[in-house]
């Protein structure tokens, strides 16, 4: 099995750097941080250039996820690879490390570039180097979960449809609506129905979450750095990846791949 | 033993209410070591039926087993898989050496560099192994097919179409380590608009129509069913020839013509009555593709008349 996940993987890898996504993704960023590092010489602040780097990271690990699985069943080269020995939970678990394998090793450009600038004009930022660590690995989990929801409707929907519906989902105001269903006030039959229809939206509530990389950045401006929360947001992450990867290989499964 | 039991399949559409049969009913037993041909019109189910066979349909109704075991994709059983796909559904950002390693890279045997390097020879594709696939053109893709698909030795061999866009040396090829293949033991299961290949290679072989199955049989029952001919010359006489014999023709004190399969024994029985001498029998054996032809027009009479 691990040998088919390396593979899958491999091939993966040879499919990204072979169209211009992933070098046009380090074009952008290397731009960028020649901006920064400019910005940071001529005396400002270097925090909305960090923001927009970890945006790119986001952007691109959405556009790889998209691509990684909608070319293959659309070209229906899927099937070259389910013939083999190779069963579809592999295939699917090896789009999942990809994405995340490709996010992490752009994180961490971003942290090298990120801990030179750190080292050479400590407030550069105007938070401590932990801070900016909290937001860094915040932002990978963040990659991490909403990728995941990408790559499961991806599976089941046309890209442009994959896409949109993650847009709407994962802007939708889930917890406001939950808060208003729960505090409804009515008559009883319409009581339970606002419980239940709030039960129904906590459900997707706990499943899609609201992703902002800006709110994420901010949390680590205000230096709030609780650890046990990150470890927290780690768990429910790793629950979540595990929780579309399942959905994915349901959806799969259930596809004819001819 | 692999077997397709009253396998039905039925393509759903989400905006059209009905749905498209593509197999009804469809009951197929392939014996390990033949060389199982599927033959029929185009759309008549034979793809489906294959894809069936491999785990890439799940038929709505019906079992498919392989040695007994229900085939489930990602099974231990698809180590021992070859499959050449009718279309060129392969990577094509691979260059043709990149997608040889990666699809056999994929099977838990170890195939190295020298075998990947000779199966590229043998299909006249060495040179060009550096060419990507989106490159090539249709035979050169349909070539490195049939490298990936054999590559492995594999037990059972899936074949959709193999000689499509071939050049005749490689076809030529292709037949013979075919036939050795078969030799050795392994099951081919191939579909084929060629019939002329389908008739050189099979030793059984299955006709579908409309996602029915019209015949299975050995092939040389096929091509020897329906309206059989013998070829007979015997002692020209002055008794009036038998009213069955067709196509006569006098050749000096020898007549000859065409019976038919059950007239062979009244013609016998004419023979000794009148003491006549036979100088020869011979079966009229049809092609494949004459059976072929008679099959299926007898299969649409036959509906026909039912409607």
């Amino acid at each position: 099995m691990n040998r088919q996940l390396n593979f899958n993987i491999w091939l993966n890898i040879k499919f990204l750097s072979r169209n211009y996504l992933i070098i046009t993704v380090l074009g952008i960023m290397a731009l960028s941080i020649l901006n920064i590092f400019s910005s940071a010489n001529a005396g400002g602040g270097a925090l909305q250039g960090f923001i927009w780097l970890h945006s790119i990271v986001t952007i691109a690990a959405f556009l790889i996820a998209v691509m990684i699985v909608s070319n293959p069943i659309k070209d229906r080269t899927v099937k070259m690879i389910v013939t083999k020995p190779c069963s579809p939970e592999v295939w699917t678990a090896s789009s999942y490390a990809t994405v995340n394998l490709v996010s992490i090793s752009l994180h961490l450009i971003i942290l090298i570039f990120a801990s030179l600038l750190f080292a050479f004009k400590p407030d550069v930022l105007g938070i401590s180097f932990s801070s900016y660590i909290y937001m860094w690995l915040s932002s990978i989990v963040a990659v991490m979960i909403f990728s995941s929801l990408l790559l499961f409707l991806t599976y089941i929907l046309p890209t442009g449809l994959a896409l949109l519906a993650m847009i709407i989902i994962s802007t939708l105001p889930l917890g406001r609506i939950v808060d208003y269903c729960f505090n409804y006030s009515g008559h009883v039959i319409t009581n339970i129905l606002y419980k239940i229809l709030g039960t129904i939206f906590y459900v997707f509530y706990l499943i899609i979450p609201y992703f902002s990389m800006e709110n994420i950045m901010k949390v680590g401006q205000g230096g709030y750095t609780d650890w046990s929360q990150l470890g927290v947001f780690f768990v429910y992450g790793l629950v979540t990846l595990g929780f579309y990867y399942l959905m994915s290989v349901y959806a799969i499964k259930r596809r004819n791949l001819i | 033993m692999i077997k397709l039991n009253n396998v039905s399949v039925y393509f759903d559409s989400f905006l059209k209410s009905t749905a498209v049969t593509a197999l009804s009913d469809v009951t197929l037993t392939i014996n390990r070591g033949d060389c199982f041909a599927m033959i029929g019109q185009n759309g008549a189910g034979k793809s489906t039926a294959m894809y069936c066979l491999l785990g890439l349909i799940k038929p709505q109704k019906g079992t498919v087993t392989i040695d007994d075991k229900e085939v489930h994709l990602g099974s231990a059983i698809y180590n021992n898989i070859g499959f050449l796909p009718e279309e060129p559904h392969y990577h094509d950002f691979l260059t043709i050496d990149e997608a040889l390693y990666f699809y056999s890279s994929l099977y838990n045997k170890n195939i190295t560099k020298k075998q990947r390097d000779e199966i590229l020879g043998e299909m006249g594709l060495y040179d060009k192994r550096n060419v990507r696939i989106k490159k090539c053109s249709k035979g050169m893709k349909q070539k490195m097919g049939i490298a990936q698909a054999i590559i492995t030795e594999p037990d059972i061999l899936f074949l959709d179409e193999p000689t499509r866009g071939l050049d005749p040396i490689i076809s030529r090829y292709f037949k013979q380590r075919l036939l050795q293949m078969k030799k050795n033991g392994t099951t081919i299961i191939i579909n084929s608009h060629v019939l002329s290949e389908v008739e050189s290679l099979a030793n059984r072989a299955v006709i579908i129509d409309k996602g029915k199955v019209v015949l299975e049989d050995d092939l040389i029952n096929i091509t020897n069913s329906g309206e059989g001919e013998y070829f007979v010359e015997f002692e020209k006489s002055n008794a009036k020839s038998p009213a069955y014999l067709s196509n006569i023709k006098i050749n000096g004190s020898v007549l000859s013509g065409n019976i038919k399969e059950h007239d062979l024994f009244k013609f016998t029985a004419y023979l000794e009555k009148n003491n006549l001498k036979m100088y020869k029998c011979l079966l009229n054996k049809m092609s494949l593709e004459d059976s072929f032809f008679n099959i299926i027009k007898g299969a649409h009479n036959e509906s026909s008349t039912q409607l």
